[in-house]
């Protein structure tokens, strides 16, 4: 029942730093520093963390637009395993889709949308005459709550919410299994945001979909996932299922985002958080990356830098809950 | 103490053929160490208002009413007084600082020019102020900050430097446009909360734009809706938030999903678009989309009135004088 449709196995994605006539390498930006995730089918996952912390290129590493510098990203399709950096089959490429964050660069503002929308269904030769094509598409523009008419218009005449709506139908029109959302509302106004989260919710359970949603509004990723990544610089620090994460988070930085939530309230708390900022990812912190901002910093978190374990169901990178902290403790006494 | 009073403030736009109205017949207040925020969509003339009150609207806009800033019409003194007043009296946080800062000069150099207009210093007095003023707002080494360009600094920093920026002459009015969209959360948070501390400690008057309803019920003490240029609401953040009257208050506050909202839960949207300040004809602004309207709504525009003390509403369908309207005109 549940088997892996994605499977993450120490997955690296490392840009040079080029600099000079010749280009030398000067160093790495480690956007992505050895990550592992299993998704199941039907089990939608949300990612959460800072700017800079590689939730947009783990997104773009699924999908293949990034090819990794180690590691491996298996894709399940059919019952076959693939690997995501070779060349793939065009159907296995075109059941893993992306919903981009701008939609307004996301959509070629030359093209009408009819001539954006038919190019992947011509490339696979899906339908037998243009019409039956122009009818597929037009029913998917109704699905999402625009007319068959906007197929002919360019994309400077829709506001933000309906391109976001035309980027879901040319996801959707491949009929994917996976589709990865990056930040797909957070440049729509708030009352577009909650169309398009319920639109998402109806167009998932259709077709049978799973999502792999990357945020920083913590409350969106808690509603459209069922677990919840937290990354900070290229690395895990805690995954669990929504709810619970919310509920209680274990990790220093998963508690430190939960606090900086600002919610519609009437009394808000005053009293100052000590929040920092994070390093760049040049420089990389040795041992626990989050040391340099985290209230609970001890010794052993500049050395080492903590796996990710279980705790209490959750998993969980830090030395507060690791085994290992107690031995060292031990050994200091 | 009233700082700044707008009355029937009315800002037109002349397009080739048409002329729209961008802001409708809009008054409020901001006491003096007051925050008033101003919530609204894309369209709805939040910042359209903000620019009319430093007079920084592009040419082709009209605009009628009456701005007293200190009991001072702002609309109607010259260019040169306005000039003593803008960046000095009232300054402003912009929403992209990346943009806001010119990149070709230092941040020393920014701060400096703002003082030598406003205050006739010395150069190593604007310096020592620059400095003074960025360690306020917590940028670390300040005097080697001072010497670096806008884009050595990071996301966060920036925006600190230009909260710094808006405070250097100590004005009495600042402006805040959406100074926290576009950053992270926690970043976010660090910036609200010294625009707040610095806020109290001044006792500064400030409006704040925002379209982001956690944040405003986070800053402001009064809250105003607007809608395609209307005032819809206008209240304590108790009244407009938690006892909010009008439709689209209610709406946009349970549109926004919480850390409680669960997944099962469908997310409440208000629904249709946002209309173009073209299709807009008589009567409420908010007709097409409204769930509660009625046949009155059509073609008469409602108008605020006071609903319980201080808590002002634009609906007709709490509005105790719709049956006055003759709807059959």
């Amino acid at each position: 029942m549940n088997e892996n449709i994605i499977k993450i196995d120490n997955l690296k994605v490392y840009f040079p730093i080029r600099r000079g006539i010749f280009l030398q390498t000067f160093g790495y930006i480690k956007a992505i520093d050895g990550i592992n995730i299993e998704i199941n089918k039907n089990q939608d996952i949300s990612v959460v963390g800072e700017s800079g912390s590689g939730k947009t290129t783990l997104g773009k590493s699924m999908v293949g637009l990034i090819k990794p510098t180690g590691g491996k990203i298996l894709y399940n399709f059919n019952g076959k395993t693939f690997d995501m950096s070779k060349q793939l089959p065009i159907d296995v490429r075109q059941s893993i889709q992306m919903i981009f964050q701008d939609p307004f660069s996301s959509l070629n503002p030359r093209l009408k949308i009819i001539d954006t929308l038919k190019e992947p269904l011509e490339i696979r030769k899906l339908f037998r005459s243009k019409k039956e094509m122009i009818d597929y598409l037009g029913e998917l523009l109704e699905k999402v709550g625009l007319k068959r008419e906007h197929l002919y218009r360019y994309p400077h005449e829709f506001s933000g919410g309906q391109r976001q709506r035309i980027s879901i139908v040319r996801a959707i029109s491949m009929k994917p299994n996976v589709i990865v959302l990056d930040e797909p509302t957070s440049s729509l106004d708030v009352s577009v945001q909650s169309q398009v989260l319920n639109l998402l919710q109806d167009i998932k359970k259709e077709y049978n979909l799973t999502y792999v949603f990357i945020t920083h509004n913590i409350s969106v990723a808690k509603y459209m996932g069922q677990k919840i990544i937290v990354m900070y610089l290229g690395k895990i620090v805690e995954i669990n299922d929504a709810d619970k994460l919310i509920e209680k988070p274990f990790h220093p930085y998963t508690q430190l985002l939960l606090s900086t939530v600002v919610e519609i309230k009437s009394e808000h708390a005053e009293k100052e958080v000590k929040i920092g900022e994070p390093p760049s990812p040049v420089n990389i912190p040795s041992g626990c990356r989050f040391r340099t901002r985290c209230p609970f910093a001890m010794e052993i978190c500049a050395k080492k830098d903590p796996p990710l374990s279980d705790h209490e169901g959750s998993l969980v990178a830090c030395h507060l809950y690791s085994n290992q902290k107690k031995e060292i403790s031990v050994n200091n006494s | 103490m009233t700082l700044l009073e707008i009355k029937n403030l009315t800002i037109t736009f002349k397009t080739s053929n048409d002329s729209l109205i961008a802001v409708d017949n809009v008054s409020f207040h901001v006491d003096k160490g007051e925050t008033v925020g101003i919530v609204g969509e894309t369209g709805s003339g939040k910042t359209i208002t903000s620019l009319s009150i430093m007079r920084l609207l592009p040419s082709n806009a009209k605009v009628s009413g009456e701005i007293f800033f200190n009991g001072k019409d702002l609309l109607k003194i010259s260019e040169k007084e306005m000039d003593e007043i803008r960046g000095k009296k009232i300054s402003m946080i912009f929403q992209e600082p990346m943009t806001a800062f010119d990149p070709l000069y230092t941040i020393g150099d920014q701060f400096s020019e703002v003082l030598f207009k406003h205050e006739n210093v010395s150069k190593l007095e604007a310096k020592k102020r620059s400095i003074e003023m960025l360690k306020l707002v917590g940028i670390p080494e300040p005097e080697k900050r001072f010497y670096q360009y806008p884009h050595e600094y990071s996301g966060g920093m920036i925006q600190r430097a230009m909260i710094a920026l808006a405070l250097l002459t100590n004005p009495e009015l600042v402006i805040a446009d959406e100074p926290t969209t576009g950053l992270d959360v926690t970043i976010q948070m660090q910036v609200l909360n010294l625009i707040k501390r610095i806020q109290r400690s001044s006792n500064l008057s400030m409006i704040f734009i925002t379209h982001d309803l956690g944040v405003i019920s986070k800053m402001a003490n009064r809250i105003i809706v607007l809608y395609l240029g209307k005032i819809f609401e206008v209240g304590s953040v108790k009244d407009v938030i938690f006892s909010s009257v009008h439709p689209y208050t209610k709406g946009l506050i349970a549109s926004v999903p919480t850390l409680k909202t669960s997944k099962s839960q469908k997310l409440y949207s208000i629904p249709g678009n946002v209309p173009s300040l073209k299709e807009i004809k008589s009567g409420c602004r908010f007709y097409s989309r409204c769930p509660v309207r009625m046949d009155i709504c059509k073609d008469n525009d409602p108008k605020l009135f006071e609903y319980t003390p201080g808590h002002f509403v634009s609906c007709w369908a709490v509005d105790p004088n719709r049956n006055l309207v003759n709807t059959y005109e």
